[in-house]
C-alpha cells in the first residue's frame, strides 16, 4: 500500500497498482523504493484526490498509456469520450478544473486528456460571448484588439 | 477558493479608490470579490458613458481634459476586468493545458475542404474570449499550421502565427492508383507570409 498525504492533511492508503496510473507517483516509488512515509501532495485536496482515486480504481488493471506521445499525433487522436468518463466528468466546473490540475500534477495523461476534451466539448459550437458566460470571464480587450477581432470574427461566423 | 493570485501591489495603474475597494486581505469569498469588482466596473462604465455624452455635446468645451479622463477610465475598466478574470477557474490552468484544450477544440472543427470556412475555423472563437486566452492561443503555433487558403487574408494571418513550425501537407488522389493519403511536413516558405 502507498500512503498519500493531501494538502488538507488527510491521509490515504492506496493500492500500489491503483495509484501507479500516476506517472509522478510511479516514478517516485521506483526512485525511492518501499517506504512507510507518506507521499505529500501539497497541490491536491482530499475531495479531489477521492475523485482521482475513483478514476484510477476504475481503470485498475488496464495497460498504462505510453509516456512518449508524439505531439504531432494530437490532431489524429480520437475526440470521443468513453461513456464512463463522461459520467465521471459530470461534476461542477470548480471540480472539473481541480481534476484537470490534479491530473496534470500527478501526471495522469489519460485523465488530463479526458479533462481537456470535456472542456473543449463545453466550448464547441458556442460564441465567444457564450463562452465568457460559461466560464464567468469578462471581455478585457483593448479597443485596438476589438477592432482586429471584429475582422477575424467574420471568418468564424456563418455567412 | 483562495484568491491570492490577485495581487493589488502589482497593479500600479489602478487608482487608490479601486485599490482600497479590492483590498483582498479583507475579501475571503470569491463571490464577494466578484460583487465588489463588478460593482466598481459598473460605476466606472456609468461615469464613462456620462463623460462620452458630455464630450459629444455640441456645447462641449475642454475636449482635451475629457479625452484624457475617458482614456484613464477605459484603462482602469480594462485593468479591473483583467484582474477579475485572474480569479476565474480557467485562469488557474497552466498555459500548456489551456493550449491543449484549444488544440482539442481545433481538432473538433471540420477538416473537410468542401465545408464552409466558418465551420473549419469555428475554433477561432476561443481567441475572441479575453486577452489572456487570445495571448495563449496566438502563442500556440500548432493551431496555425493548417492555413485556410480559401480565405487568403486568413491564410496569411495563420501563417504569420505558425512561427517556425513545419506545415503538415496532405495529398490524395481520386484517379488511377489509389493510395492512402500521406502526411508529411515541410519547411515553410518565408515569402508566403509577405
Amino acid at each position: 500500500m502507498v500512503l498519500l498525504l493531501t494538502s488538507d492533511n488527510e491521509m490515504f492508503s492506496v493500492a500500489e497498482d491503483v495509484i501507479k496510473r500516476s506517472a509522478y507517483i510511479k516514478n517516485m516509488l521506483e526512485d525511492v523504493g518501499e517506504s512507510d512515509l507518506p507521499i505529500p501532495l501539497p497541490n491536491v485536496e482530499s475531495n479531489v484526490l477521492v475523485k482521482i482515486l475513483e478514476y484510477c480504481e476504475h481503470y485498475r488493471g488496464e495497460p498504462l498509456p505510453a509516456s512518449d506521445v508524439d505531439p504531432a499525433e494530437i490532431g489524429d487522436r480520437s475526440l470521443d469520450i468513453a461513456d464512463w468518463d463522461q459520467k465521471y466528468m459530470a461534476v461542477d466546473q470548480e471540480m472539473l478544473f481541480e481534476i484537470i490540475l490534479a491530473a496534470n500534477y500527478l501526471d495522469i495523461k489519460s485523465l488530463l486528456d479526458v479533462g481537456c476534451k470535456t472542456v473543449a466539448k463545453m466550448m464547441k459550437g458556442k460564441s465567444s460571448e457564450e463562452i465568457r458566460t460559461l466560464f464567468n470571464i469578462a471581455n478585457d480587450f483593448t479597443p485596438e484588439e476589438e477592432a482586429q477581432i471584429r475582422k477575424e470574427n467574420a471568418w468564424a461566423e456563418c455567412r | 477558493m483562495a484568491i491570492g493570485i490577485i495581487d493589488v501591489a502589482t497593479a500600479p495603474s489602478v487608482p487608490n479608490l479601486t485599490r482600497n475597494l479590492l483590498n483582498e486581505s479583507e475579501v475571503t469569498d470569491i463571490r464577494e470579490y466578484y460583487e465588489i469588482i463588478d460593482r466598481r466596473i459598473n460605476d466606472l462604465e456609468c461615469e464613462l458613458r456620462k463623460l462620452e455624452t458630455s464630450r459629444n455635446a455640441p456645447t462641449s468645451e475642454h475636449h482635451g481634459d475629457l479625452d484624457q479622463r475617458i482614456l484613464d477610465l477605459l484603462s482602469e475598466i480594462l485593468t479591473l476586468k483583467t484582474r477579475r478574470n485572474g480569479a476565474t477557474t480557467t485562469y488557474r490552468l497552466p498555459v500548456e493545458i489551456l493550449s491543449q484544450i484549444f488544440i482539442v477544440l481545433y481538432s473538433m472543427s471540420s477538416k473537410d475542404l468542401t465545408h464552409p470556412v466558418s465551420e473549419r475555423v469555428d475554433w477561432l472563437r476561443c481567441t475572441f474570449v479575453c486577452h489572456h486566452w487570445r495571448e495563449v492561443a496566438l502563442g500556440c503555433t500548432e493551431l496555425w499550421t493548417t492555413p485556410v487558403f480559401a480565405e487568403p487574408a486568413l491564410a496569411r494571418t495563420m501563417l504569420s502565427r505558425s512561427g517556425a513550425r513545419g506545415l503538415p501537407l496532405s495529398t490524395s488522389s481520386s484517379t488511377g492508383n489509389r493510395k492512402r493519403p500521406r502526411r508529411f511536413y515541410t519547411k515553410r516558405c518565408p515569402s508566403w507570409i509577405a
